[in-house]
């Protein structure tokens, strides 16, 4: 205040009052702070930290969702992945039994016990196509049945994907980071052949042949059965490679969540030793002003006459 | 002149010290009352006759003091000043309040606000996208829609009870206005009285100017000094008080129905003259702010909110539309909205079936694909959803704010300042007081002793003439 005024009195009292509850204003701002833990707890504390916590919790939860995505996408890879290793084992033994079944000596006999074994393993690998993942068969497409293949004739109930054709039916997908999604599932015919030409009925058909003693079929089966294993050895790959797309950014996306709720805090919490040493600080000040007050106030001409 | 005339001017000193000491007293005991203006016994030397008259003329000094009227230290540049800086202070705060209290309906930002529930909502689309036939999934979308919808109508309704209570505190303060007229009315006849009868109406005035103080805080009104000593209060140019006549203020809305619905069918309140219905000019005081919150703010809010309502349900409905449900048939809309005071944000989907998760059309049966829930999902980070208008709205509501309590700051300081000085004028100083105490009771002291000398003076000439040579 300027000194031109006359001070008086209630001058004095005015603007020690406002020194003080403005000292107190500070005080109670730091004090709601601490107790509340939180920098900003309105919009007009700061519009613009408001607007970024509000983003990083929105995205945050984004992420969050997104690597829930990942991992059951990373599953669902996963036990595609297992299901055809398995498989291209025990197609391999397949060969194997075709092999031996073109052999020319082999008896009658021991065709039977061939045909037979073969029989079993198609029969296995039958039900390894219809392994399930959470209820729903790894290899339908997205065609609501029981099973991706019929366990008596062996024909393909699901729909077929086509990776081709981004508008096609029967693809299973997960959304891993913004606007990216990534095919989680490979269908029956992608894998294991087209109706009639698939795996099961090249089984079917080494069986038959191997009963009725028809190399020459046999022969032709075999290069069938290599068509069959190559295929499936190139849709594994293909597994693999997105199962490792969708772990990188599962990763990303963990580590997306750290940096958001970091960054959440840094917008939203306060500072805490700082702020503890503010509110020192103001308490000092606070302290300083009502000492000066209580000097201020005190003498007065009364002190000094009789 | 009179042998005995010392004795007048000894005794017009001792009256006039004596009053002096009355109005110090006065003061000392005013120190610390509200709208009190300090007082000053006015003092003029009584001048000796001028005029000559036959065989009498004035040889002597002055006639000692006389005492002209007891004066009221008052700046009424400044008192008007104050009312207008009073009544801009009184309206800026009303008005941080209703933003503070609108702005405290969302609670953001933190883990309870909208913003949370959209995310949460937003993300539950995934689970469904992961597992499209899992009802759980879908059941927890439902869930999350109906807390969606009841936050968006609560959020509303808080902001219509913020409303109801800003129109009852318009109306108090109406009252409140009513009631301080009248009083100054009162008071401004008393002071007419006193002025006419030659009394002093100082502390009459200073009650008076108060209360004007106080109509200028709740109404923004002027004063006008009148005749003898009266002021007329002023509203926007008409008369809220002239002379010993106060008007009096009505709370109304233009078609003449309940205030209390106004805002649901977008009527405007206005303060009235209740002898005539013509509106008010009430742009200051604490009304002020209320009618800029009832009018503005308010409504505004809840426009805003309403249209974020509205875009969740259009964007929502428009994605449903686009894919098919558990059953093969194609989604329908999952929220209903219903401009309020009707229902608002409503649910529309009970049977979690419903939930269109699939882009695939039915092809033999229905399609247990999930791509139409993920592409839900992705709207999340929308550059046009009602997330990003929702951020956009609260940051538009923290700027508005932040603006208020800015002016509020400023306008504190310079009411303030203005305070300061009228303190300055009018404002009791013990020190000044006991300085002109000890002054008044020396000239008291002298007085008295002139009293003694010029008692002895006659004294001598009374008994000890006459007796020479005795």
């Amino acid at each position: 205040m300027s000194t031109a005024f006359r001070i008086t009195n209630r001058s004095i009292n005015r603007t020690v009052m406002d020194g003080l509850q403005t000292n107190l204003g500070r005080m109670q701002r730091l004090q709601e702070q601490l107790s509340s833990g939180r920098a900003v707890s309105r919009p007009s504390d700061s519009p613009v930290s408001t607007v970024s916590a509000m983003q990083y919790r929105s995205q945050l939860r984004q992420v969050e969702q997104h690597a829930r995505n990942a991992q059951d996408g990373l599953s669902f890879l996963g036990m595609t992945d297992q299901t055809l290793t398995g498989m291209i084992g025990d197609a391999g033994r397949v060969r194997q039994l075709v092999l031996a079944g073109l052999n020319g000596t082999a008896s009658g006999a021991e065709r039977e016990a061939l045909a037979a074994e073969v029989d079993s393993l198609r029969s296995g690998l039958l039900d390894a196509a219809n392994s399930k993942y959470l209820d729903r068969p790894l290899f339908a497409g997205t065609a609501n049945v029981p099973t991706a293949y019929d366990r008596v004739t062996g024909a393909f109930l699901g729909n077929a994907g086509d990776e081709t054709d981004p508008g096609a039916t029967g693809k299973v997908e997960r959304s891993i980071a913004p606007g990216v999604s990534v095919r989680v599932n490979v269908t029956g015919p992608e894998v294991f052949g087209t109706n009639g030409e698939d795996l099961f009925s090249v089984l079917a058909d080494v069986s038959a042949h191997l009963r009725a003693g028809d190399t020459a079929a046999l022969g032709a089966d075999l290069s069938k059965l290599d068509d069959r294993l190559l295929t499936i050895q190139n849709q594994l790959a293909k597994v693999g490679a997105r199962y490792h797309q969708v772990e990188t950014m599962r990763d990303r996306a963990e580590n997306d969540k750290i940096t958001l709720t970091h960054g959440l805090s840094e917008v939203e919490d306060i500072d805490l030793p700082k702020t503890i040493v503010d509110l020192q600080l103001q308490e000092v000040a606070y302290n300083a002003a009502l000492s000066a007050t209580a000097r201020v106030i005190q003498p007065s001409l009364l002190d000094f006459l009789r | 002149v009179s042998d005995f005339f010392g004795l007048r001017v000894a005794l017009s000193s001792l009256y006039a010290q004596r009053r002096g000491l009355e109005v110090t007293g006065h003061n000392v005991a005013n120190v610390n009352t509200e709208g009190y203006s300090r007082q000053r016994v006015g003092l003029q030397a009584a001048g000796a006759s001028t005029v000559p008259a036959l065989h009498a003329r004035w040889e002597g000094a002055g006639a000692g003091v006389d005492v002209t009227g007891v004066d009221r230290l008052r700046d009424q540049f400044l008192e008007s000043r104050a009312l207008v800086e009073h009544s801009v202070d009184s309206r800026l705060r009303q008005s941080q309040q209703v933003m503070a209290r609108s702005e405290l309906v969302f609670a953001e930002p933190g883990p309870n606000g909208l913003q949370a529930e959209l995310a949460e909502f937003w993300a539950g689309w995934g689970d469904i996208a992961n597992q499209p036939t899992d009802l759980a999934a879908r059941s927890q979308i439902l869930e999350r829609s109906k807390t969606l919808a009841t936050s968006f109508n609560r959020t509303r309704d808080e902001l219509g009870t913020l409303w109801g209570a800003s129109a009852e505190q318009l109306k108090v303060t109406v009252d409140d206005v009513n009631a301080t007229a009248a009083r100054v009315a009162e008071l401004n006849a008393a002071i007419e009285r006193a002025t006419k009868s030659d009394l002093s109406p100082n502390d009459l005035a200073d009650q008076r100017d108060l209360l004007a103080l106080k109509l200028a805080q709740s109404v923004g009104a002027t004063v006008r000094p009148g005749e003898a000593g009266v002021v007329d209060v002023y509203l926007g140019g008409t008369a809220l008080v002239r002379g010993s006549r106060a008007e009096t203020l009505q709370v109304s809305v233009p078609d003449g129905t309940s205030v209390a619905n106004a805002d649901q069918k977008g009527q405007a309140v206005q303060i009235q003259w209740a002898k005539d219905g013509y509106p008010a000019m009430v742009s200051g005081g604490r009304a002020g702010g209320l009618l800029d919150g009832l009018n503005r703010v308010l409504p505004a809010t809840r426009a805003g909110i309403d249209q974020i309502a509205k875009s969740v349900a259009d964007v929502v409905n428009a994605q449903q539309a686009q894919g098919y449900d558990l059953g093969g048939t194609e989604g329908g809309p999952l929220f209903g909205w219903d401009t309020p005071p009707r229902t608002g944000l409503t649910v529309q989907i009970s049977d979690p079936a419903r939930i269109a998760a699939a882009a695939e059309p039915p092809n033999g049966g229905p399609s247990v694909d999930g791509r139409n829930a993920l592409r839900m999902g992705d709207l999340a980070a929308k550059p046009t959803g009602p997330d990003q208008a929702y951020r956009s709205f609260i940051v538009a509501l923290g700027v508005e704010t932040q603006a208020i309590n800015r002016q509020v700051d400023i306008q504190a300081n310079i009411t303030g300042q203005v305070d300061a000085v009228r303190d300055a004028e009018s404002g009791v100083n013990l020190d000044e007081e006991m300085a002109n105490m000890v002054a008044y009771q020396h000239a008291y002291s002298a007085a008295s002793r002139l009293l003694t000398a010029v008692d002895e003076m006659l004294e001598t000439l009374i008994r000890g003439t006459g007796v020479v040579g005795r």
